[in-house]
C-alpha cells in the first residue's frame, strides 16, 4: 500500500519536475513594480518636477522680462524728456510729430484761405512770380529765428518749422505782405508759446491746482484728469485719461 | 542578445543582481520564470493564480538576494522561494482547510500504466482541481519532498493534519486518475 502511494508520488514528481509554462510579459512588470525598478514609477515623478521647474522659470522669465520692456520706454521717454537733442529722434519722434502737427495745422487753418486764393492768383497773374523770390528771404529769416528759438526744446520742432515756413512762404507772396507775413509769424510765434502757457496759468481755483499736480506727474498730452481753467469757481472735470479710454471735453 | 546571455553564469547574475543591477535581474528572471511558473501551476487553481504567486516569488527572490550564500543550487533556492511565495498567497486568498474528517476510506487501487498515458498538463488539471488545502498538501510531500512536520509548520498545521491531508489528496486524485483512464479507454475501445 505504502509502495504503491510512494509509487504514485513519483509518477507525478517525475512528471512534473520539468514542466514549464512560459510566463506572460505582464509578471516581469509587475516584478518591476514591485521592486520599483519601474521606469515609469521612476522617470514619471522625475519629469514632473522638471516639468514644474520649467514652468516656473518660464514664467519667471515672462515676469521678469515684461517688466524691463515697460521700465525701459519710461526711461527713454524721460530722457526724451529732459534732453531731447541727445537722444535719437527716432524713438522720441511720435509724439512731438503728433504735436507739431496738430500746431501746424492751425497755422495750415489760417493759411490755407490766402493760400487758395494766392493758387489762383499765380495761377492768374504768372507773370508776377519775380516778386516770390524776395518774398521768402524775408520771411524765411524769421521762421529761422523762431526755429532756432525751437531748436532748444526739440530737434523736429526745428525741421517742421521750416517745412511749415516753406509752405507760408508760397503763399503769402502775391497777395500782399503784411497779413502773409502776420500770418506766418503770429502763429508760430504762438506754436511753442502754445502749451507752456496752460502751465503757468495762475491758479484760481482748487482744479488750477490739481491740474498743476496732475502735471506734474503726468506727463502724457492728456493728463490722466484734467479740470477745467475756465470757469471761474467751480472746477468741472473735462477730460479723462485711463490710457484705453480717453475722454476729452472740447472747450 | 543571446550571446550576452550565455556568457553570464548564474553566480555572476546572482552577484549582479546583488548589486542591483536591473539587466541582470531580467536576464535570472528569463532563465527560471517557465520552470518557476510550471511549479506555481501546481499550487494554483488556474494560470492567472500561477502568475500572480510567480510574480511575488520572484519579487522576494530580488528582495533577499543577499540571503542567498551559495550554499546549494540557486534554482532550488528559488524554488524554495515559489513554493512559499504559493503557499503564503493561498493564506490570503483562500480559507485553508483545517479540519480533515478521516474517513477511513478505501483507497483504489490504480495501475501505474493507466497513468502513463497521462502527461504533465493532465496531471496538472487533476492536481488544480483539489481543494486548495488538499492541493498544498500533496505537492509539497509528493512533489517537494517535504516531510511532514516541514509541512506543518509551513502551512500552521499538525504533522496529522498533514498525513489525513496528503492521504485524502491520494485518494481523490486516484480516483480522478481512474476516471480519466476509463475515459480514455473507453473512448479508445
Amino acid at each position: 500500500m505504502e509502495m504503491q502511494d510512494k509509487e504514485f508520488d513519483n509518477i507525478f514528481s517525475s512528471k512534473l519536475n520539468d514542466f514549464e509554462v512560459e510566463p506572460s510579459k505582464a509578471v516581469w512588470q509587475g516584478i518591476n513594480d514591485g521592486l520599483g525598478n519601474n521606469n515609469r514609477k521612476k522617470v514619471l515623478p522625475l519629469l514632473g518636477i522638471a516639468a514644474s521647474i520649467i514652468v516656473l522659470i518660464a514664467a519667471g522669465i515672462v515676469f521678469f522680462t515684461q517688466k524691463v520692456t515697460v521700465v525701459k520706454p519710461r526711461v527713454k521717454n524721460r530722457v526724451a524728456v529732459n534732453h531731447p537733442a541727445k537722444t535719437a529722434p527716432a524713438v522720441i519722434a511720435v509724439k512731438p510729430h503728433n504735436t507739431i502737427i496738430q500746431q501746424s495745422a492751425i497755422a495750415a487753418n489760417t493759411v490755407i484761405k490766402p493760400k487758395h486764393l494766392v493758387k489762383s492768383n499765380i495761377e492768374n497773374k504768372s507773370a508776377k512770380y519775380g516778386v516770390i523770390t524776395q518774398q521768402p528771404i524775408i520771411v524765411q529769416p524769421r521762421q529761422q529765428v523762431l526755429a532756432s528759438a525751437t531748436t532748444t526744446k526739440n530737434d523736429m520742432v526745428k525741421h517742421v518749422v521750416i517745412d511749415t515756413a516753406s509752405m507760408i512762404v508760397a503763399t503769402p507772396v502775391v497777395k500782399t505782405d503784411k497779413p502773409a507775413t502776420l500770418v506766418a509769424v503770429v502763429p508760430d510765434k504762438e506754436k511753442p508759446t502754445d502749451t507752456p502757457p496752460v502751465k503757468k496759468h495762475r491758479i484760481h481755483t482748487f482744479g488750477d491746482m490739481l491740474n498743476i499736480v496732475i502735471a506734474a506727474v503726468d506727463k502724457r498730452k492728456d493728463k490722466v484728469i484734467e479740470f477745467s481753467n475756465t470757469d471761474g469757481d467751480e472746477s468741472t472735470i473735462t477730460g479723462v485719461n485711463l490710457g484705453i479710454i480717453k475722454i476729452k471735453k472740447e472747450n | 542578445m543571446m550571446f550576452l546571455e550565455h556568457k553570464y553564469t548564474i553566480d555572476t547574475l546572482v552577484n549582479k543582481c546583488k548589486a542591483g543591477e536591473r539587466k541582470a535581474q531580467e536576464m535570472l528572471y528569463k532563465q527560471f520564470a517557465a520552470k518557476m511558473l510550471g511549479v506555481c501551476m501546481r499550487y494554483a487553481t488556474d494560470r492567472m493564480e500561477a502568475e500572480d504567486m510567480l510574480q511575488n516569488g520572484f519579487i522576494r527572490v530580488f528582495q533577499k538576494m543577499n540571503d542567498y550564500r551559495g550554499e546549494g543550487s540557486f534554482e532550488g533556492w528559488v524554488r524554495r522561494i515559489m513554493v512559499h511565495s504559493s503557499i503564503e498567497y493561498y493564506r490570503k486568498h483562500h480559507k485553508m482547510m483545517q479540519a480533515v474528517d478521516m474517513d477511513e476510506v478505501d483507497e483504489p487501487s490504480v495501475n501505474p500504466m493507466a497513468m502513463a498515458n497521462l502527461d504533465a498538463k493532465d496531471l496538472i488539471a487533476l492536481i488544480q482541481q483539489l481543494a486548495p488545502g488538499y492541493r498544498m498538501v500533496f505537492n509539497l510531500y509528493a512533489i517537494e519532498g517535504y516531510s511532514h512536520k516541514e509541512i506543518g509548520e509551513i502551512m500552521n498545521i499538525t504533522e496529522g493534519a498533514s498525513k489525513s491531508q496528503l492521504s485524502r489528496a491520494r485518494t481523490i486524485l486516484k480516483e480522478q486518475v481512474l476516471k480519466t483512464s476509463n475515459k480514455s479507454y473507453g473512448n479508445a475501445g
